[in-house]
């Protein structure tokens, strides 16, 4: 007869020596707050080069008018999966890879608050991806219905529609376990002495993202359940014939949305944060006043969703609202960039690969921001509402916003997680390579969308050709920069060896924080006894 | 007599019980606000005939 009985060697071994576990069973029992961080950033470069993948697809078709190499609803499925994959497969969870590794580090906790629950946020990940790819296999293929999946199309799409709203179930089960998470550990495991107002800003600005996580991602599973209902259970909540509505479901959608938008940038403002005053060798420039503008982003992205509505026939008096709600945004925003500039002024500034993309990020996510005030402007936003200068526009806040920024993360963390300092030289290449190609990317869709190019076509007039031809290399160019990033740049700064300096406890002479108070990379489990913070 | 072990290693922690508790406390509201937006976005929209 068998019994079952629990492992007390392992469950009591905390006052020994913990060296990490070896084998598949580290990586699928996890429960080390570095190691899941180091999932998470696996997952999301992997899926960053699958979305990248398709969105070459993309590119390629629009190399030349005319159809060259998909057909036009495998086009649609590519710019929806794309969409789809970058938002919830790369850029969200690479920002709570960085959670996971930099949050308890730097507030002194021993991990995340709930440990076993972070491996389930995790874990939920590889199935939903695999869903959505698998999505492509069914009869009609996967959903293309943009990555809003508006209603009615989405309503009446194939089974593959079917996956894709499975999969951004699970995808939004994952976020909010990781947002409660993320919230907990910073509301009750700071170390004593860290009070809210000292907290490094990346954990601050993690602690406002994870409450707008838990606003909104309930509201999108709210509205895909609407979805799947009226496919499935004979519901109208967006069906005309029925008594629905389907601009219904924009609202509910772009009330997710909106917020979701700061979800894949406030995080992005807090690692420029911790990268500015380093490299310029000063205290961050107008810390409350920061968090205070990160807080105030965060509660107008809940007023501001119709923006993206426009020319749904919404009221004037709708339109004004939500078109100055909008506008008001770029106070607090200002405020940062105000922050950032000033904390660099008169600083002993150096310009290691960490701080390049850090301003790189403030010139080239300012100019995104500009785009968003022109659009907000409701008259504007009519003739210019599903053209490539909105794909222009999110573009240069998504990449040159969010991914430059946790690279900017990476090159000023990487030292620390592996223990050697990553090739300099390598890392400018690939700063100066992305930054010249993205712009040569995405600043023709500029052109093209004022001249009046629709998004999501996969053929276009003879007269847009030569603009979309520079984009197309420019693409290219910017793909072959991510894989030198992985294979000359990251993967070797992991290896360590020849040409790798040991990185030392604290590898920037500017840095401050608990992180650097441990050793590189840090021991398997840290801060079991909490710090005092002064 | 065979013993079968649990194979997922406890999380290695010096949280206290009451620390623990704190967290579940924090967590189980979080939960809840979560489970009433979603109910709240599907039943305001709740119609009949």
């Amino acid at each position: 007869m068998s019994t079952v009985s629990h492992d007390h060697v392992i469950g009591d071994d905390h006052d020994h020596a913990h060296g990490a576990p070896v084998g598949w069973r580290r990586w699928l029992y996890a429960t080390n707050h570095k190691d899941i961080g180091t999932l998470y950033l696996v997952f999301s470069f992997t899926m960053f080069m699958v979305g990248g993948v398709m969105a070459l697809m993309i590119r390629s078709e629009l190399f030349e008018p005319g159809l060259q190499i998909v057909r036009p609803e495998f086009f649609n499925q590519m710019t929806t999966l794309h969409g789809l994959i970058m938002v919830f497969g790369a850029i969200m969870p690479a920002f709570v890879g960085f959670a996971n590794w930099m949050i308890p580090l730097q507030i002194g906790a021993p991990d995340m608050a709930f440990a076993r629950m972070n491996n389930l946020s995790f874990w939920l990940l590889p199935p939903a991806a695999l869903l959505l790819v698998a999505s492509l296999f069914t009869p009609g293929g996967a959903t293309a219905a943009g990555w809003t999946l508006y209603a009615p199309l989405s309503v009446q799409m194939g089974p593959g529609m079917d996956l894709g709203i499975f999969a951004i179930h699970i995808l939004g089960a994952s976020s909010i376990m990781g947002g409660i998470n993320i919230v907990v550990t910073i509301l009750n495991l700071r170390a004593p002495g860290m009070t809210l107002m000292k907290m490094p800003m990346f954990v601050w600005t993690w602690l406002i993202t994870a409450f707008l996580l838990i606003a909104v991602m309930p509201v999108l599973a709210g509205a895909i359940t609407m979805l799947l209902f009226d496919r499935h259970f004979g519901t109208s909540f967006f069906n005309a014939a029925g008594g629905g509505d389907p601009v219904l479901y924009q609202h509910v959608f772009w009330f997710f949305g909106h917020p979701e938008v700061y979800i894949m940038i406030l995080p992005a403002f807090g690692i420029i944060s911790q990268v500015i005053p380093t490299f310029s060798r000063k205290k961050l420039f107008g810390y409350s006043s920061m968090v205070y503008a990160t807080a105030s982003i965060a509660i107008l992205s809940f007023m501001v969703w119709a923006h993206h509505m426009f020319v749904t026939g919404l009221p004037v008096a709708g339109q004004l609202f939500f078109m100055y709600a909008t506008l008001l945004v770029a106070v607090p925003t200002g405020v940062k960039v105000f922050n950032w500039v000033a904390t660099m002024w008169r600083g002993s500034m150096t310009f290691e690969t960490p701080m390049l993309f850090a301003i790189g990020f403030l010139f080239v996510f300012t100019m995104g921001g500009f785009t968003g005030l022109i659009l907000s402007i409701a008259p504007l936003d009519v003739a210019m509402h599903g053209t490539y200068y909105v794909v222009a526009h999110f573009h240069y806040v998504l990449v040159a916003g969010s991914l430059f920024a946790l690279f900017a993360g990476w090159y000023y963390w990487a030292p620390k997680w592996t223990g050697f300092m990553y090739n300099e030289l390598r890392g400018k290449i690939h700063f100066w390579g992305s930054l010249i190609s993205f712009n040569i990317t995405f600043f023709p869709m500029h052109f093209l969308g004022l001249a009046g190019m629709p998004r999501r076509y996969a053929d276009y007039p003879a007269q847009f050709t030569d603009f979309n031809q520079v984009a197309t290399l420019g693409a290219f160019w910017f793909g072959l920069m991510q894989v030198y990033f992985l294979f000359w740049v990251a993967l070797p700064a992991y290896r360590g060896g020849e040409g790798h300096v040991a990185a030392g406890d604290k590898p920037w002479d500017g840095a401050e924080g608990l992180e650097w108070t441990l050793p590189s990379p840090p021991p398997f489990h840290t801060f079991e006894t909490p710090p005092v913070v002064e | 007599m065979n013993t079968v072990k649990t194979s997922m290693p406890k999380p290695v922690s010096k949280l206290t019980p009451q620390q623990r508790a704190a967290n579940r406390r924090v967590g189980a509201v979080l939960f809840l606000i979560v489970a009433g937006f979603f109910l709240a976005t599907i039943l305001n929209h709740v119609h009949s005939g």
